[in-house]
């Protein structure tokens, strides 16, 4: 399979080549990057010759995707143990005997089993979630095992408390001296130890989403004691929406790892799943004449320019902190009465909900998450007595004013006039009347 | 010694080729791996001095530009594989190309990642999770994931590396 997957990758991409002008435009960009960087690098040391002392951490350190963190470069690496449980030998040793056992009867145990050195402890101490250390051991990794470059290699053990005492949480080699930072405590994955780097860390807990349809997080700063911060997520938070980072937070880069937590593919797709995952395009979703005046759904241009526009106007209001996006493929597009663009979709960002946002004529607005189970799930009351653009796909849609009777208003999606008191859904499961305003 | 812009401009002629593939099998659409690649290049411009392998770097931005920045991810979507504006890569038949690059876009960007950087580039396990800035464990865990679904999808023959 491997010798195929190489093969196939190999052939697959055989003769392609970059832009002919690629030289050219990167480094005209480059250069006016470095020109922004010295720019802004030489505003700091103004201010800083000018005010009070600053300390300009990082600056210009633009790309972090080169930067590479010490693995104890802070309190943690000074070779003693650290933490209230420094001088608990009956739980150090078993600590210790854990470790030792987990080497020899782990899958990868060819990997971990012949020690080079003695366990160092780095830190034990108590949490809200019982006792925990962090440990860390020269291993003789032998050649061609599990793809690992063989020698005497740095492990590090994260140590937690389960139902029957002390626990490996997670345990793995550092590479260049980078290792994650931090490890849940408990299996319920509710207490959280964070590594003092010497820098200052923060966590956040939530995205906070606002009516214009900026997404942000704030990260609280973490207060660390003797070398570790311990957070307890508050009820109701999901561990794959907690992050921690280095502060000031610029980029991914500057978030800080979590032993054991693998968020990729652990995310929960929280969307209307109206596209087909397969379809290589986003799902439109025409009201009006927008197929007259803007292109057909099913053109694969118009596809693109509609969902730049989006995902334009969502780059521009939302903090770089997500670890995983889903823009989740329908986009409802066309123009209100008065002339102007309007466009309707959803996003969720890391495992929040969903949430349901319009573009008017630029400007971007929030319409809360979404209700999966409704009959209507969207419901976007456009500002100015627009109107109101309603969709479920695949539902014949209806509506109704004060003084009218139901007027049809087509398939999947629709364009409802301000005046619109009530809409009808038909499918072919279930007809249901949706009171609007 | 020579300049900044020549080391520079000696490296993108030499490595761009490759890059440009890589980049590509991470994000499986042209044009998303052109901007991509560009926007990889104009911050190794910035940060050449202090990097020290410059095609480390690359690969490392890449991976992680494609398997964690959100643009890129959602923005593969847009694109039609086979649409007219994009001529064909020359090559293996289209068929090999697309039911690999299909069978791709259904891996979550850290599994894809992962297998590319392993099988492409071909990375060891460690070089893999430098590149990624994740555990030997993950890397492992994310490349088991994957390739029962691509064998599934591709329909390979099982073969030792």
């Amino acid at each position: 399979m491997t010798h195929d997957l190489t093969t196939l990758m190999r052939e697959a991409t055989d003769g392609l080549q970059p832009p002919p002008d690629l030289l050219a435009v990167v480094r005209r960009g480059g250069r006016r990057r470095l020109a922004r960087r010295r720019s802004a690098t030489g505003a700091l040391a103004l201010l800083a010759a000018l005010a009070v002392p600053v300390a300009v951490v990082g600056a210009g350190s633009e790309d972090t995707t080169s930067a590479t963190t010490a693995s104890f470069a802070g309190p943690l690496g000074d070779g003693r143990t650290h933490g209230n449980l420094a001088e608990d030998d009956r739980y150090l040793a078993e600590i210790k005997a854990v470790w030792s056992a987990w080497r020899n009867s782990h899958p990868w145990r060819e990997q971990y089993s012949k020690a080079a050195g003695d366990v160092r402890v780095l830190w034990a101490g108590t949490t809200p979630a019982g006792p925990a250390a962090l440990l860390a051991q020269q291993i003789d990794v032998p050649h061609g095992i599990g793809g690992i470059t063989g020698g005497t290699r740095d492990a590090h053990a994260y140590i937690g408390t389960g139902a029957d005492g002390p626990r490996v949480a997670h345990a793995t080699f550092s590479v260049d001296g980078r290792m994650p930072q931090a490890w849940y405590v408990d299996p319920a994955h509710r207490v959280l130890a964070v590594v003092d780097s010497g820098r200052q860390r923060g966590i956040t807990y939530r995205w906070e989403y606002e009516p214009n349809g900026t997404a942000r997080r704030t990260f609280a700063p973490l207060k660390f004691t003797d070398g570790i911060s311990i957070a307890v997520l508050p009820d109701g938070i999901d561990r794959y929406t907690v992050h921690v980072a280095d502060l000031p937070f610029r980029t991914h880069g500057d978030l800080v790892g979590i032993a054991n937590v693998e968020l990729d593919g652990e995310a929960a797709r929280l969307g209307l799943h109206w596209n087909d995952p397969a379809r290589q395009m986003h799902l439109l979703l025409p009201i009006g004449d927008a197929e007259q005046a803007i292109g057909s759904a099913r053109d694969t241009r118009t596809a693109q320019r509609v969902a730049s526009e989006v995902q334009d106007a969502l780059d521009a209001n939302t903090h770089q902190a997500a670890l995983t996006t889903h823009l989740q493929d329908w986009i409802v597009y066309g123009r209100t009465h008065d002339g102007r663009q309007v466009r309707v979709f959803e996003r969720q960002l890391d495992n929040d909900p969903a949430r349901l946002y319009a573009l008017l004529d630029g400007d971007l607005l929030d319409y809360g998450p979404i209700d999966r189970a409704a009959a209507l799930p969207v419901q976007v009351d456009l500002p100015d007595g627009v109107g109101w653009i309603v969709a479920q796909y695949g539902a014949d849609l209806e509506y109704r004013t004060a003084s009218s009777g139901w007027t049809d208003a087509g398939r999947d999606a629709a364009l409802l006039p301000a005046s619109a008191t009530a809409a009808r859904v038909v499918t072919s499961e279930r007809t249901a009347i949706i009171p609007l305003g | 010694l020579r300049s900044r812009d020549a080391q520079f401009d000696e490296f993108v002629l030499g490595s761009s080729p490759r890059l440009m593939r890589l980049s590509y099998l991470l994000v499986g659409d042209r044009e998303a791996a052109e901007d991509l690649l560009q926007d990889v290049l104009e911050r190794l411009y910035v940060a050449w001095p202090r990097v020290g392998n410059p095609e480390a770097y690359a690969r490392q931005a890449l991976a992680n530009a494609s398997a964690n920045r959100w643009r890129w991810r959602s923005r593969r979507r847009e694109v039609e594989l086979t649409q007219e504006h994009h001529p064909a890569v020359p090559g293996p038949e289209p068929s090999g190309r697309d039911a690999l690059l299909a069978a791709l876009a259904t891996l979550p960007a850290g599994q894809r990642a992962t297998v590319v950087l392993r099988f492409f580039e071909d990375l060891s396990v460690e070089e893999t999770a430098n590149a990624l800035n994740c555990s030997t464990g993950t890397v492992k865990s994310q490349t088991a994931r994957a390739l029962p679904k691509l064998r599934e999808l591709l329909n390979t023959e099982e073969h030792c590396r």
